[in-house]
């Protein structure tokens, strides 16, 4: 099963019909394949902290939902995670595409994909987990060299299902 | 006259329903809790421009729902996007109250970055809320309340000024501690949910 199909498949399970979505490169084939599902409820946001105001709204009614959002955009949101979901305390699970990851041969993985701008990501990159560690963010990666399904299948129910807020990056999906 | 905050607010209080919903921010959220009579509020300061996004997406979770944010202009310029996403998305529950008092009133008075705020009006009638007034006086107020359906975008000039004095008895009020922040969330949630 690919990653979206499994993402749409523990969705449906775990009664989660709203996507928030703010510009995610990374996780576009699940954004698309959940604008085609007639079960769910997508809503772009402006920016990324806008979004996750939007998903604090939704728990608030009672709804369950996904945050999607790219690393950069995890940095853009910290003070609004930081009031909403952290200090009241609710559970507002994210979809972080996770762009410059810190690996061997990472500059030259970045240069095949982004070519001369891959620079400009590794700030980023080296910035996402320990942020995530320091804002009690628990997170699990799904790797773009392939994660094992049951890995991916568990990491997502546990995203869906945590009683805090907590994290998934992933550095592609199919 | 222009209207005084507490005056506002005192004609939301008595406009809305018990059924209602009220998420107030900023200068509102400590003011609110010592106005309102009835239950389902949430009041919180931060992050500012926040609480319209959490309307939206309680107003989507909750179209039943009539959903009030009491904001300031302060806040609505520090989140301008959250105009054009109700604007599109078009929640027909939600109205939009906003304070113009031309400033940063908690943080001592520091300008808008963009005038005095009479911009707001015009912004959100291009972002596509489907009521937008202008508002100086109380009857207008009262008026433009009962303006459904929406979204709806109140632009109530008030007089600037908060008294810092007073922050620590609004907020330690029997009523403010149930309705702010965390405690506020979870009790509202869950009379919200007695009520799907």
């Amino acid at each position: 099963m690919s990653l979206v199909d499994l993402f749409r498949d523990r969705m449906a399970a775990h009664g989660v019909h709203h996507l928030v979505s703010v510009a995610n490169g990374e996780a576009a084939p699940l954004y698309h394949a959940l604008r085609a599902d007639e079960r769910c409820t997508v809503i772009d946001a402006s920016r990324e902290g806008e979004a996750v105001a939007i998903g604090s709204g939704l728990v608030l009614g009672g709804r369950k939902c996904l945050l999607s959002m790219e690393n950069f955009g995890l940095f853009e949101c910290l003070d609004t995670l930081r009031a909403l979901p952290l200090d009241m305390g609710f559970a507002l699970p994210l979809l972080i595409g996770f762009t410059g990851r810190p690996k061997p041969n990472r500059p030259a993985l970045l240069a095949e994909r982004l070519g001369n701008i891959h620079t400009q990501v590794l700030i980023a990159g080296d910035w996402t987990e320990p942020v995530l560690d320091l804002a009690g963010i628990g997170h699990q990666v799904l790797a773009a060299d392939g994660t094992p399904e049951p890995e991916c299948r568990a990491a997502v129910d546990a995203l869906l299902t945590a009683a805090t807020t907590t994290a998934i990056l992933i550095e592609a999906m199919t | 006259m222009t209207l005084t905050t507490v005056q506002a607010l005192t004609v939301l209080a008595d406009v809305r329903r018990d059924e209602d919903v009220v998420i107030a921010t900023m200068t509102a959220a400590f003011r609110w809790p010592g106005i309102s009579r009835a239950e389902r509020d949430l009041c919180y300061v931060a992050p500012m421009g926040s609480a319209l996004g959490v309307a939206l997406g309680l107003a989507t979770a909750r179209p039943d729902l009539r959903v009030f944010v009491l904001d300031g202009d302060g806040s609505v310029h520090m989140n301008l996007g959250t105009l054009a996403t109700v604007g599109y998305r078009a929640p027909v529950n939600l109205v939009h109250v906003v304070l113009l008092n031309g400033g940063y009133s908690i943080t001592g008075g520091q300008p808008l970055p963009a005038g005095d705020g009479t911009r707001l009006a015009p912004f959100a009638r291009a972002a596509g809320f489907a009521a937008v007034h202008e508002i100086d006086d109380a009857a207008a107020l009262r008026d433009a309340l009962a303006d459904v359906p929406g979204p709806t975008f109140l632009a109530v000039r008030v007089e600037p000024g908060y008294d810092r004095t007073a922050t620590g008895e609004q907020t330690n009020s029997a009523r403010a501690l149930r309705t702010q922040g965390g405690p506020g969330f979870h009790r509202l949630r869950a009379e919200l949910a007695r009520s799907a």
